[in-house]
């Protein structure tokens, strides 16, 4: 056959091919809201930049008639392309394919794209649409998803991975986006959870909805398993590029430098502090008056709300914000803030982004609630994190900072390189009041009018230990600086520690408490 | 002092509550799990309540029976699994508020014991 037929021969089979599972299938997609597993991919990386590979690939499962049945590309799409003109791999999984249900070839192309994206260093993007496993193929399926979850493992820390839940995705299948860096959901279309709600209903007779027990905003607001919550899926590839301009490649690469930008003038930082101390204030508020173009990239915004953790740009480079939030809950730590920043603490330090804290906490959340659910063991993990981070970590005290609270929130103790203060910062054991009462207990009791007395107690204990003096007069804050002051001096203390090179002493890791 | 903020996005305009930190109270915001904590309730030791959802399979003994610490007092079928749940202290087996295949969810009172 001359060449150019067969030519054509191969254009033929592409075609069918790319179809996946037929017209209808497709149809029925995109009646649920949902894009196909191609337009995902074009919609998300740079224009005519995708290369698909493994398209021919077909399932090699012979029982239960599977030999009759023929399964385009075995349900998934595998390739590389370019976002912002940078190379990545992605996978997209083809629920009009057997629902995207996993078998071993489909596994095989994962852990094929996994595997290149691990040897070239370039970050990889999951797309997770899928029935789960296929049952057909038995236990080809469980290995193939084992083979997957030990490739997320190995590649932890070494380039940045991202999941998208755009359809089902339950069972085992779920434990790969929860090992990955960033797990992204689209409202009314993400489902993930280990059990159904017919296996609940069956076995526990509890009768749940999909959408209540593992839908888009059960995870981004109460088990803190996603990271960023889209409404639509274009707004999550929006999401999906906005969160890669700030990560590095891999982690031995430097994150998109762009051109440095003043923070927005509308945001004046002096002036963001209430005069009252038990008034709370919107801390992005500070954040974006001091980042580039006051450009704030927030992650996990709906969980765990009295932390904010989340990506800027400080004079052109990536920096990472962890900061107490005192409109919630008054920026206390409790059990699920300690985890959120404790992650994130180490995906920064993994990926050499620079920390900084923004510190004003009154202490640790109190309640039996807390204690029952481990907040020991929750605490400890923000405290393992900051200490065995070694990007440069710089701290600035906005206003409270009391006894375990200052401790944790990256303290010179925890090993931080700068530690700044406001004049409004407040570093003390604990608050006025509950200090006074403890201290002066016996003036208090014994007075004429202890009411009067416990008042002129806690203003003498206000006034001698709530400022950042004491502190200062210890060497334990570097600096206390006008909040005017605040990203010049960040911009300078990033600067001059970007050759940072210390190591922790020898071993094979520690061992967190998770 | 006037704050000089405008147009900062995310401000939540619910008006704030309180939360006491060591003596002292602070105007904020709740998260929802922190509204909808459980208060703490010791647990009665004489109230015997299911530990996992399932099917009451067979029940052993009757009303007012006397018991021994640890003996059976019926199967709860769940997870594929007969377990058997026991009696923690000795004492009288007051009332049974389950009968042969009824399904309880976690939590049920199953018996009390006096």
């Amino acid at each position: 056959m001359p060449i150019n037929k067969k030519i054509l021969d191969l254009k033929k089979r592409r075609e069918q091919v790319l179809l996946g599972g037929g017209e209808q299938a497709i149809q029925k997609q995109n009646a649920m809201g949902k894009l196909t597993a191609r337009e995902r991919i074009m919609a998300l990386v740079d224009k005519d930049s995708f290369n698909e590979y493994d398209l021919f690939v077909e399932h090699d499962a012979r029982d239960f008639d599977m030999e009759k049945k023929t399964l385009h590309g075995d349900g998934v799409i595998i390739g590389t392309g370019t976002i912002h003109g940078k190379p990545i791999c992605i996978f997209a999984q083809d629920f009009t394919v057997a629902g995207g249900s996993l078998g071993s070839m489909h596994a095989r192309k994962i852990t094929k794209i996994m595997d290149h994206s691990l040897k070239m260093r370039m970050p990889l993007i999951g797309i997770n649409d899928s029935g789960g496993a296929r049952i057909q193929e038995g236990v080809n399926s469980l290995a193939g998803y084992g083979e997957i979850f030990f490739r997320n493992t190995l590649a932890s820390g070494v380039i940045p991975q991202i999941s998208v839940i755009l359809g089902p995705c339950a069972g085992g299948a779920v434990y790969s986006p929860a090992l990955t860096d960033f797990v992204f959901v689209v409202d009314k279309i993400s489902k993930m959870f280990i059990t159904g709600p017919e296996v609940i209903k069956t076995v526990l007779g509890e009768e749940i909805s999909m959408e209540e027990l593992g839908g888009a905003r059960v995870h981004a607001e109460i088990t803190g398993n996603a990271h960023f919550f889209a409404l639509s899926e274009e707004e999550c590839f929006q999401q999906i590029k906005k969160l890669l301009t700030f990560l590095p490649w891999s982690n031995t690469e430097k994150p998109i430098a762009t051109p440095p930008k003043p923070p927005k003038k509308q945001y004046k930082i002096t002036n963001i502090i209430p005069e009252d101390a038990r008034q709370p204030y919107d801390v992005r508020d500070v954040i974006k008056s001091i980042v580039d173009d006051s450009d704030f990239l927030e992650v996990q915004e709906l969980w765990a709300a009295n932390m904010v953790i989340g990506f800027g740009k400080i004079n052109g480079g990536s920096v990472g914000f962890v900061c107490n939030q005192p409109l919630v809950l008054a920026g206390v730590l409790d059990v699920d803030s300690s985890d959120k920043a404790a992650r994130f603490i180490r995906f920064c330090d993994a990926f050499n982004v620079p920390i900084v804290t923004l510190v004003d906490l009154p202490g640790y959340l109190p309640g039996v609630d807390q204690e029952h659910a481990g907040v020991i063991r929750h605490g400890a993990k923000i405290l393992y994190s900051y200490s065995e981070a070694t990007v440069p970590k710089i701290t600035v005290i906005l206003r409270k900072a009391y006894g375990g609270g200052y401790i944790a929130m990256n303290s010179r103790h925890l090993r931080a390189d700068f530690v700044f203060a406001w004049p409004s910062a407040e570093i003390a054991v604990m608050g006025p009041e509950g200090a006074a009462n403890i201290i002066f207990k016996k003036e208090i009791t014994t007075a004429a009018d202890p009411e009067a007395m416990r008042k002129q107690k806690v203003e003498e204990y206000k006034e001698k230990f709530a400022n950042p003096y004491v502190a200062a007069a210890k060497g334990y804050i570097d600096s206390v600086i006008e909040p005017g002051e605040t990203r010049s001096m960040l911009i300078h203390a990033i600067d001059v520690s970007l050759r940072k090179d210390i190591s922790m002493p020898r071993k094979k890791h520690g061992i967190p408490p998770f | 002092m006037e704050n000089e903020i405008e147009n900062t996005g995310n401000v939540l305009d619910k008006p704030f509550k309180t939360l006491e930190i060591e003596e002292t109270v602070y105007n904020t915001h709740y998260t929802k799990k922190f509204e909808n904590r459980k208060p703490y309730k010791p647990a009665d030791p004489k109230m015997i309540l299911s530990y996992i959802p399932g099917t009451i399979l067979k029940i052993f003994v009757s009303e007012g029976k006397k018991m021994e610490a640890g003996e059976p007092i019926l199967i709860l079928e769940a997870m594929k699994m007969r377990n058997i749940v026991t009696i923690p202290v000795a004492g009288k087996l007051k009332k049974i508020f389950v009968k042969e295949g009824d399904t309880i969810p976690k939590n049920f009172l199953i018996a009390e014991v006096e």
